[in-house]
């Protein structure tokens, strides 16, 4: 992996900052500026006092000096709390609008194959963490920052007065402060070492809180008598981080206490020098004063070895942002195809093998086809045969390993993918919807064509349903986001999908068991609309059912990652082959007295 | 929120730890005793070093090194083991949630207003922070009282010094007596402030409670492996960016906006807080010229008086912190105490070797609740014991529901069911659900080891887990797994291998097996299963089955022929019952859907 270093994870954090929210600049300068008067002042205050005392001024003088004193220190005060508050929840709004947009994004326009794949979720996983808390990544990064320049500014103007009281005494406080800042670092280095365990951990955590969420998964859950299993995992997961983490803990108490018997000594020799300046002669005033700049100094020095170590460790996950968002396996070039309006397609394999990561035999074995457009093909063939897989192939979701495909002539390693996307639609075996309106959910977008988005409803066997809502198009499904949210059967689900693919009006249509969950009245309506609404497109239906690959021009038959047939229903049927072997076995239950023939089956 | 509440949270999050209780009396006395140690003795050296005895004041400054340094070191100590018990409270919190929602009521867990309440649990750990941040708050607010109590002690002894000096009483009354107004005012101002930011807080914790949910929701949607291909085919990336930038950026910019707010109101409040400071400092300087106490105690006494002030602010900031937490505490322990079942029998189900478990619907009616619609409608149906009965009906004619029913997953609005004539409610719930195996319709497999999975927890019958891999001809495929049958599932927990629909389906199937209850039920089993995979189901039906009792559900209309009843619901009414044959001649319902599907194979 990429190494980044702390420079350039500050640019990559406060450039952004700099050209959209320069006023969190102006309010970071502010604040520091401030924040090192405050104390600086404070102990000149002490030591006026104790001055004023020891000169035995008059009560008047001195009552009208502290308090008119007291006043301007009011207002600097002032100034600093109000733009420390101001400040540190504007770190917020910067992460969220400037990096977890960047995140969400990467997330959206991230490859399929990658997207997938689970070094790539194990990357997300890490990369989330920078954005999503205040203390963390980006946002501890951004925090730790304004902190760090203000104690580095503090310690520069303490340590000029020190340097005054004896160049020693500041050498001395510097080689202390830097045994300290090692001290502290200790406990954080270990820690990175176990933080790849603690993601697996959490990946578990949020996994099970997202089964939670899942209400259906609680049938399961209770029949089957899960839960102990379940909360199991939990308590596992707790328990293991739990146990690494103790010897972080104690590793960081160790250093806190070399830490503060360092602290103990620096402030002893201080103490021991500045008594003996008093006896060489020095005000009782001064002593105070630099006594408290001389013990700030220690104050100042913590802070930065703290927020070193914190810079540094939002740093290791900021760099795991940063690669997420830069991750990029195949470097793909933008292929912009103007001469193709994929007004028709025409799909070709051509030697076509996939393997998926970490597979260790390919899923698709040299596959060579056309589907001429306008086609109708089915794809049949057991499970487990590479089905679903050929679909995502031939939608562009995935790059073959070897061979090539074409659309229209042009190879999907060239292709302009995004706009190819923009003339299919997919219907997939699991149904995906957002817990958003009905209208959404077919034209995912915000603004649509009443008159289109009707009429594809119509097409789908879906108006009278939707119609029937009392909010029609804008009522919502499931209650995720509207508490007034309605659920879709399987059978109207499967119809929902089907208008969100019409109303794209696609070039290209892939069907992967779009009946499953249907009954037979409706599984045989839906056919008919397909059969109606599909001429002139090219379409490729995955089914089980044989009895729907009837309507189509050609079926393709898929074994063992092979093209094992091809034809028309009667050609195969004809042939004799596995084809037809499926055929009569899914067909003997529908023959009379196909009970005493089941043995003969397979 | 009381103190108590306050402690009662803080043993809760932390719950089986007692030494937590040890570790904050101890962490907030050393915490807060450091400070006065140092100034305590400091006055003293100042005193000494004023009437240039140096050699004492050498000794004081390293008994005074020395204590504060024992001092830090308990308390660090303290801060570490607090922050390594409260770590994974949050997590906890979680997981005792997740637990409640496996063992309430299935019924109580799909309502809206349970999904919301259930939210609201979760969210409340991010509006208000997260739960470790707030215990520490609690914690910190308990160190803040320590301090206070300890100026107290400081003032008081000034009090008594002032008192009993007896010179010029009548003046140190009235400046005692402006002294306590200024304290006070200040307080009060104080108080309003907290508690204005503090009621701000909670109004825009209520106010982002909902965008927080969406957020959330939108993030699991989009970071959800399922959407990946939906979200490339259908280019939903602008769509899904708007809608997300919609939730989340008033959100980011509410935060900066409280945080303007905020400061202004503690700007104020730092100006009056250096006002008092001012008075108190020529309060104690007057007492010092006056010769009640000596120059050196200036700085203590007034340090004092200014470490009680901010620590009374400190406490108000961290009451308005953590009073949110109550809001919170409220909400989850409503959650957590919720009854889990309307009512929950304790009659154990007998365990019989026979089997014989005979379940009887006796006008049995449901509708949701709030509705007015009947999904299920007097429905009188019993189910004999070893019978195979198939419930066949169109989408939506109530099938699912009734097995809901039957599982308890639901409770009839009229009615009852009964198990060997015994209302099921009486029943103990856990128990009575050991008498079932089911393949629901969206049954869910869990991202855990494939046996695991099987066997529903980690301790697994080995030789019961061949034996049903075998049954569903599921052996070959596990062989080639990576780690056999302790293969993981899925991805979201670690790099685990992806099943495919008809996979899932036979592995939900085995899942079944493996738990052999007498009664079996199967909704669509074979839905994704191929046509091989389908035949040999059936085929291996009745030794799958054996001679338990089964409810089948399928829209394959050829499988009912293997039952020995057939039950037809429509519209949430048995509108036929009988063989296939009987039926078949009788041309109604099932004698359309079946000739529906046949007509493909004819």
């Amino acid at each position: 992996m990429k190494k980044y270093t702390l420079a350039s994870n500050f640019k990559f954090i406060f450039l952004p900052i700099w050209q959209k929210k320069r006023r969190y600049i102006w309010d970071l300068i502010g604040e520091v500026l401030l924040s090192v008067m405050v104390p600086f002042l404070g102990a000149a205050l002490s030591a006026l006092i104790i001055g004023l005392l020891a000169k035995q001024v008059n009560t008047l003088t001195l009552i009208l000096c502290v308090l008119a004193v007291f006043a301007g220190y009011g207002l600097v005060n002032a100034a600093q709390s109000f733009i420390s508050a101001r400040h540190a929840l504007h770190n917020i709004e910067v992460r969220i609008e400037l990096f977890m947009s960047q995140f969400i994004g990467k997330m959206l326009e991230m490859p399929l194959e990658d997207g997938e794949c689970a070094t790539v979720r194990t990357m997300m996983e890490k990369a989330n963490v920078a954005i999503s808390n205040n203390r963390t990544g980006v946002e501890g990064f951004s925090r730790s920052v304004t902190s760090l320049c203000t104690a580095v500014t503090g310690l520069l103007v303490y340590a000029a007065v020190a340097g005054w009281v004896h160049p020693l005494i500041l050498l001395m406080l510097c080689v202390f402060s830097f045994i300290s800042a090692w001290a502290a670092q200790r406990p954080n280095r270990y820690y990175n070492r176990i933080k790849d365990e603690l993601a697996a951990g959490q990946m578990t955590i949020k996994y099970i809180d997202r089964v939670v969420d899942n209400v259906k998964g609680g049938k399961d859950i209770r029949v089957f008598g899960l839960k102990d299993w379940i909360i199991g995992k939990y308590d596992g997961a707790i328990r293991n981080a739990r146990r690494l983490l103790v010897k972080r803990d104690a590793l960081s108490f160790l250093s806190k206490v070399v830490i503060h018997m360092l602290d103990g000594a620096r402030s002893l020799i201080c103490y021991l020098y500045l008594i003996h300046l008093l006896q060489q002669g020095m005000s009782i005033a001064q002593f105070v004063f630099l006594l408290e700049i001389v013990g700030g100094f220690s104050a100042w020095f913590m802070r930065i070895s703290e927020e070193v170590v914190k810079v540094k460790q939002c740093s290791v996950e900021v760099s795991d942002l940063r690669s997420y968002l830069e991750f990029e396996r195949t470097m793909q070039e933008k292929y912009l195809l103007p001469e193709n309006n994929f007004s028709e397609i025409e799909i070709v394999f051509d030697h076509v093998s996939y393997q998926y990561e970490n597979a260790n035999q390919p899923v698709l074995k040299d596959i060579s086809f056309r589907i001429k457009a306008g086609e109708h093909m089915a794809l049949v063939g057991l499970n487990g045969a590479g089905k679903s897989t050929l679909v995502k192939l031939i939608a562009g979701l995935y790059l073959p390993t070897s061979g090539n495909i074409y659309i229209n002539g042009i190879n999907t390693k060239e292709l302009d993918r995004e706009e190819y996307y923009r003339h299919q639609a997919a219907v997939f075996q699991d149904a995906f919807t957002l817990a958003y309106s009905i209208g959404e959910n077919i034209v995912f977008d915000e603004e649509w064509d009443e008159l289109l988005i009707w009429d594809c409803l119509k097409m789908a066997g879906l108006f009278q349903k939707v119609d029937s809502l009392p909010q029609k198009l804008d009522t919502y499904l499931g209650k995720d986001v509207a508490e007034d949210g309605i659920m879709l059967s399987g059978g109207e689900m499967q119809k929902l999908l089907l208008a969100r693919a019409l109303y794209r009006n696609p070039t290209l249509l892939l069907l992967d068991e779009p009946t499953a969950a249907l009954d037979a009245i409706a599984e045989s309506e839906i056919y008919e609309t397909y059969s109606e609404t599909l001429k002139g497109k090219t379409a490729l239906f995955i089914s089980h059912r044989l009895a729907s690959t009837r309507f189509c021009d050609e079926i393709l038959l898929l074994a063992d990652g092979q093209l094992a047939e091809r034809g028309t229903h009667e050609e195969l049927l004809e042939r004799g082959g596995a084809y037809s072997e499926l055929f009569q076995v899914q067909s003997k239950y529908y023959e009379a007295h196909a009970e005493q023939e089941m043995g003969e089956v397979v | 929120m009381s103190v108590k509440e306050m402690w009662k949270y803080l043993t809760f999050q932390t719950k089986g730890y007692r030494i937590i209780e040890a570790v904050i009396v101890l962490g907030a006395i050393c915490g807060a005793a450091t400070a006065y140690i140092n100034s305590f003795l400091y006055a003293r050296i100042l005193n000494q070093l004023l009437a240039e005895n140096y050699t004492r004041a050498i000794r004081m400054t390293i008994v005074m090194t020395a204590l504060v340094f024992g001092a830090k070191i308990v308390s660090e100590g303290c801060n570490e083991v607090f922050g390594h018990y409260i770590a994974p409270s949050r997590d906890e919190t979680k997981k005792r949630t997740a637990k409640k929602a496996f063992i309430m009521e299935f019924e109580e867990m799909e309502k809206a207003e349970n999904l919301s309440a259930f939210r609201r649990v979760r969210a409340g750990e991010n509006g208000a922070g997260e739960i470790d941040d707030q215990l520490r708050a609690i914690y910190e607010f308990f160190t803040e009282c320590v301090k206070v109590f300890f100026a107290l002690a400081f003032l008081a002894v000034l009090l008594v010094k002032t008192a009993f000096a007896g010179t010029g009483l009548g003046k140190a009354i009235v400046l005692t007596t402006i002294l306590v107004v200024i304290f006070v005012t200040t307080l009060w101002l104080n108080f309003r402030i907290t508690d204005y930011i503090g009621k701000r807080q909670v109004e825009m914790n209520l106010e982002n409670e909902k965008g927080n949910s969406l957020t959330m929701y939108l993030f699991s949607a989009i970071s959800n492996e399922q959407a990946l291909p939906n979200v490339h085919l259908y280019r939903m990336q602008k769509y899904l960016t708007t809608k997300w930038n919609n939730s989340i950026v008033p959100l980011a910019k509410s935060f900066t906006a409280f945080g303007e707010f905020e400061g202004r109101q503690n700007a104020k409040f730092s100006l009056m807080v250096q006002v008092l400071a001012g008075y108190i400092y020529v309060y104690v300087a007057i007492n010092a010229l006056g010769g009640i106490i000596s120059s050196g105690d200036v700085l203590m006494y007034a340090g004092a008086m200014v470490t009680m002030m901010s620590g009374v602010q400190g406490i108000l900031l961290r009451y308005n912190q953590i009073r949110y937490c109550n809001e919170y505490l409220k909400t989850y322990e409503e959650f957590i105490k919720r009854p889990n079942m309307h009512y929950d029998g304790t009659l154990p189900i007998e365990k019989r070797d026979d089997n014989r478990y005979e379940l009887s619907f006796s006008h049995v009616s449901f509708k949701y609740h709030g509705t007015e619609e009947y999904i299920l409608k007097d429905i009188s149906l019993k189910f004999h014991i070893g019978e195979k009965l198939a419930l066949v009906g169109r989408n939506g004619a109530g099938k699912t529901t009734l097995i809901k029913l039957l599982l308890r997953l639901y409770e009839p609005t009229e009615g009852s069911i009964q198990l060997n004539g015994i209302d099921i409610g009486k029943y103990d719930y856990d128990e009575y659900l050991q008498i079932f195996s089911v393949v629901f319709q969206d049954f869910t497999l869990f991202d855990f080891p494939l046996d695991e999975n099987i066997a529903g927890g980690e301790t697994v019958d080995e030789e019961r887990i061949q034996q049903v891999l075998e049954q569903m001809g599921l052996s070959e495929r596990v062989e080639e797994m990576p780690q056999k049958e302790h293969t993981l599932l899925y991805h979201e927990t670690g790099e685990g291998v992806a099943l495919s629909g008809g996979e899932a389906q036979k592995v939900a199937i085995a899942r079944a097996l493996y738990k052999d209850a007498p009664f079996v039920i199967l909704d669509e089993p074979t839905a994704a299963l191929d046509p091989i995979a389908e035949a040999e189901v059936y085929e291996n039906f009745d030794s799958l089955i054996g001679e338990k009792t089964a409810i089948y559900i399928s829209h394959r209309m050829s499988s009912c022929k293997f039952c020995d009843r057939i039950i037809v619901l429509n519209q949430g009414e048995i509108a036929e019952e009988g063989s296939h044959d009987i039926l078949l001649s009788q041309g109604g319902i099932y004698a359309d859907l079946y000739q529906t599907q046949a007509a493909y194979y004819q």
